[in-house]
């Protein structure tokens, strides 16, 4: 493994960002990290990355405690680099910029032009090597970012949302990089993104956090909600309709009125054959959009107001095949609904 | 210290005129500069000194254009050049000094020229700050 945190938060001033009790990384691996905004993505990356300290508990970098001097934290920072969601460029040329890191780590002259070089074509912006930075375009800002990273050779890539802010095409090539060099140079990549479907192609396991604290790998049907003046009864608003559920009554340290995350569980929708629904709580005519394996089983993708994921097993799947573009109904249950625990 | 009425003087008053100016006007300029600088250099694996040479490096303009203020403040100043000077003939008589014997003697003209020439040269300055940082931008490349 390659971080082992334990009972890590992390406060500004009174309010908990980050409260994670286990976590465990492993080498070699992509982890992508998924939540809503504010939900601590870039705190952890900047804990991981050894920017920041944390207000509690432990983070362990290869086995080993993490000591807080200021050599070892360079050491260790020497071996994690972290591109940020906004990458910014010293003013100076590209090639300048890349060779900082390899400066300061003495790395001799020639060597330090070879990876330069290595670097830029891996990224496809040999041409910009001469270029001043602040004058590359955002998609190009961004590759010479993982330029800039990927010349150290690190032991660990973290990513604050590379595929933000980019255009379709970019997106694809940074996402073949990072692929790229998982696979040759066995590099270890941490990831934080909103793009969900992108980041479950490309990482080997997904982590979600919700306001600071891991959400049991729930990576899709959260959503955002108010508990209705049913008791039980919760409706998500998208523009100027009411998606309404029912899920657990009274649950513990939910105020009325106060806003929840509802997370829908994909195993427990049913599928129905028929599109006759009633309009009660819970049933929802949706559209498929996407239909694909998944582990054992299939997950459709279903497009109603809001975007739900269904897990069938394969013989579910086979008793009632959906097509895509195909309208279905669906039923789901209180039992299919929790409310994620929420931070004051 | 056998001290007053040197040069020594009027540079060791001067300094001390001018450190709270030009550190005030040089911490505003380095706490301007954009955070991710600092986090992109110990990423990157700088050390401390490391990382506040890449900073200064960055605010190299706004900390130029507080010497450059500071030098202005400096040549302009009289009170510490005269008390701690006495402007003496040929020892510690500065520009200032001079204009305010010349003024005070009648000698208007004189004295406004002397004023010219300090404009001038507070002005050639300014020309040569604004040329070198066209010349540092050309040479980022």
């Amino acid at each position: 493994m390659i971080y082992n945190i334990s009972h890590l938060t992390k406060k500004y001033r009174k309010r908990v960002v980050l409260d994670i009790k286990e976590l465990t990384l492993k080498r070699g691996r992509i982890h992508a990290l998924l939540g809503p905004n504010g939900s601590g993505k870039t705190t952890l990356l900047n804990l991981l990355a050894f920017l920041d300290t944390p207000t509690s508990g432990t983070i362990s970098f290869l086995g080993k405690n993490i000591e807080r001097t200021e050599s070892a934290l360079v050491a260790l920072r020497r071996k994690v680099v972290l591109v940020d969601q906004y990458p910014i460029f010293f003013s100076r040329s590209v090639y300048h910029n890349l060779e900082f890191g390899l400066k300061i780590r003495k790395i001799p002259k020639p060597t330090r032009k070879k990876r330069i070089l290595q670097a830029l074509e891996l990224v496809g912006m040999t041409t910009f090597s001469k270029s001043r930075a602040h004058t590359l375009s955002g998609g190009e800002t961004k590759r010479a970012a993982l330029a800039r990273a990927l010349v150290l050779q690190p032991e660990v890539l973290l990513c604050d949302e590379p595929f933000a802010n980019v255009d379709t095409e970019n997106q694809e090539h940074i996402f073949k990089i990072l692929q790229e060099i998982n696979g040759n140079q066995k590099i270890s990549i941490i990831f934080s993104s909103h793009d969900r479907p992108k980041a479950e192609l490309l990482a080997h396991e997904t982590l979600y956090l919700n306001n600071g604290s891991l959400a049991d790998n729930r990576l899709n049907n959260v959503f955002p909600s108010i508990p209705d003046e049913i008791p039980g009864q919760y409706k998500i608003q998208i523009a100027q309709k009411y998606v309404f559920l029912k899920g657990p009554v009274n649950p513990g340290g939910l105020h009325k009125q106060r806003c929840c995350n509802l997370y829908i569980d994909p195993e427990k929708i049913k599928l129905l054959t028929h599109n006759h629904l009633s309009s009660e709580p819970g049933h929802i005519t949706a559209t498929v959009q996407e239909i694909r394996k998944h582990r054992k089983g299939i997950k459709i993708i279903a497009q109603s107001e809001i975007r739900l994921h269904l897990h069938l097993s394969s013989k579910e799947y086979r008793n009632n095949p959906p097509l895509v573009g195909q309208k279905i109904s669906l039923i789901i249950a209180q039992d299919a609904v929790t409310i994620l625990p929420t931070q004051n | 210290m056998e001290l007053l009425y040197t040069q020594q003087a009027i540079i060791i008053g001067q300094i001390i005129l001018i450190t709270p100016l030009l550190t005030t006007l040089t911490i505003a300029a380095v706490s301007r500069i954009d955070k991710r600088y600092r986090n992109t250099a110990l990423t990157l694996g700088a050390d401390r000194i490391q990382m506040a040479m890449v900073i200064f490096w960055e605010a190299r303009f706004s900390v130029i254009a507080a010497i450059i203020a500071a030098y202005g403040r400096v040549i302009a100043e009289i009170g510490i050049s005269m008390m701690l000077g006495g402007n003496a003939r040929g020892f510690t008589r500065t520009m200032t000094t001079a204009m305010a014997l010349e003024y005070d003697k009648g000698e208007f003209t004189l004295a406004v020229a002397l004023g010219l020439i300090l404009m001038g040269v507070a002005f050639s300055i300014n020309m040569l700050f604004h040329l070198c940082q066209g010349r540092l931008r050309a040479d980022d490349l």
